[in-house]
């Protein structure tokens, strides 16, 4: 029940992975046997067996670094919008390690800001600290959004493929672990591009090649 | 009603244990998660999937689980006669029951405290809507990125005369003797839903379970290779 085309191997919801019980993500196993739970490409390694979605939200787990929108304040809270069904949360203690005054801080965070922050805890609420040394609040650029689970390929092996966009188009490339990724830079449009066909070629081999191409056809324009 | 079939050859022109003509199409609204066209002969059915998203209002949200809000739609111009649009007892029957098939196929334990919002839409109606329909749904919520348990498949069967037939359509479904629509899940060998007009004997309701079943694997083998044809020529074309 599988489908081969070079590398890759797509499953679709209910495809046969193993007869034995494996672990892994995007499977589920059912009578000693592993399934797939999603549409999506398989990765399968000695012990463990992955499938990527195609198409996936984003869930938020403890110490993720997230790019959001703040969407409003409700004393003593700002409200983030983090691309997800689950808004998170960001108090006012969270903000800075310092006591900051409210007037201050709904003005540093106006709703439709774009801001760089950390999950510290997703117990009750999904609640975000600003206190982290890379946290900040985005201004002068652009945003792009990707599945989630593709992220680890925008970052590439040891950082390659990040390292490539913002060398060849003097961007800055900043990822959020939701998907959400803010540029800034002369090139934003093309990188924009670049991420969306990341998204829809990321399981295709030869990936890396196919995006120093686009680089170089994108730059002489 | 004895001259529908002839020689073994229905109105149409198809055996007693052949399907009508399948189209799909994945990927028809770019707003929606995930959206599908489903086509059996001349009954035509477009679903839409939205979310997972928030719940409002909030005192509908469940913590350990996502609802699913299913609303089947047939449309004033698909059948023969124009029908009322608007609020039918069919159509919210109908929607619970695809809601129940749905309910049983999405890991909705893995989505917590959100909702997922399916509409189905019928297009042209010519007997078995509910299959076209949950099979248009189990494409769109694939393509959606829900965890499901497999892609879930229907289809219906029929008495005519003394005949048991497959994909009941047109004059079978109004003059027919039984019309027996199920819903089926290949990777449990379960059936999710099971609908019955008319009065059977045991042994022909226990051929026509049979008759659905290879109906129902035939269309999750079409059903797979059309995701498998989209995410192919999707890659082509970019």
């Amino acid at each position: 029940m599988e489908e081969k085309k070079g590398e890759y191997v797509i499953v679709t919801p209910g495809t046969l992975l193993a007869t034995t019980k494996k672990s892994g993500d995007g499977i589920y196993t059912s009578e000693e046997k592993t399934y797939s739970k999603y549409f999506g490409i398989l990765r399968k390694s000695e012990y463990k067996v992955n499938v990527i979605p195609f198409q996936h939200t984003y869930k938020p787990n403890r110490e993720d670094k997230i790019i959001g929108m703040v969407k409003e304040f409700v004393y003593p809270f700002f409200i983030i919008d983090m691309l997800s069904p689950i808004k998170g949360y960001l108090y006012l203690s969270n903000i800075s390690d310092y006591p900051i005054r409210q007037d201050k801080a709904t003005k540093i965070y106006s709703p439709g800001t774009w801001i760089y922050s950390e999950i510290m805890d997703i117990s009750d609420k999904v609640k975000l600290s600003m206190k982290g040394k890379e946290s900040k609040t985005l201004k002068n650029g652009g945003i792009a959004y990707i599945t989630p689970s593709k992220v680890p390929r925008v970052i590439g092996k040891g950082g390659s493929m990040i390292k490539m966009i913002m060398d060849k188009t003097n961007c800055k490339v900043l990822v959020g672990q939701n998907g959400a990724i803010w540029i800034e830079g002369e090139n934003l449009n093309l990188v924009i591009k670049i991420i969306k066909k990341i998204d829809e070629e990321s399981h295709i081999p030869g990936l890396t090649d196919r995006i120093n191409e686009m680089i170089d056809k994108g730059l002489k324009k | 009603m004895e001259g529908m079939i002839k020689e073994g050859k229905r109105t149409d022109g198809r055996n007693l244990d052949e399907l009508r003509n399948l189209e799909a199409k994945i990927g028809i609204s770019k707003e929606a998660t995930g959206s599908a066209m489903f086509r059996m002969g001349g009954t035509k059915a477009i679903a839409y999937v939205y979310g997972p998203m928030e719940v409002i209002p909030k005192f509908l949200e469940q913590s350990e689980r996502a609802i699913l809000d299913v609303n089947y739609n047939m449309l004033p111009f698909s059948t023969e006669e124009r029908k009322r649009s608007g609020f039918s007892r069919r159509n919210a029957e109908i929607s619970s029951v695809i809601k129940r098939v749905l309910e049983s196929v999405i890991f909705l334990e893995d989505i917590p405290k959100t909702k997922i919002l399916v509409n189905i839409d019928i297009l042209n109606a010519d007997a078995s809507t509910r299959c076209a329909a949950i099979n248009a749904a189990s494409l769109a919520l694939t393509t959606a990125g829900m965890p499901m348990n497999d892609l879930v498949t229907s289809c219906a069967a029929g008495r005519v005369g003394e005949n048991l037939i497959l994909d009941v359509a047109g004059k079978e479904d109004t003059e027919g003797d039984v019309d027996l629509p199920i819903a089926y899940l290949p990777v449990k060998d379960e059936i999710l839903l099971l609908q019955m007009d008319g009065i059977l004997k045991n042994e022909d309701f226990e051929k026509l379970m049979e008759l659905c079943k290879k109906g129902c694997k035939q269309i999750h083998e079409f059903q797979r290779n059309t995701l498998l044809d989209y995410k192919n020529n999707f890659n082509n074309k970019s």
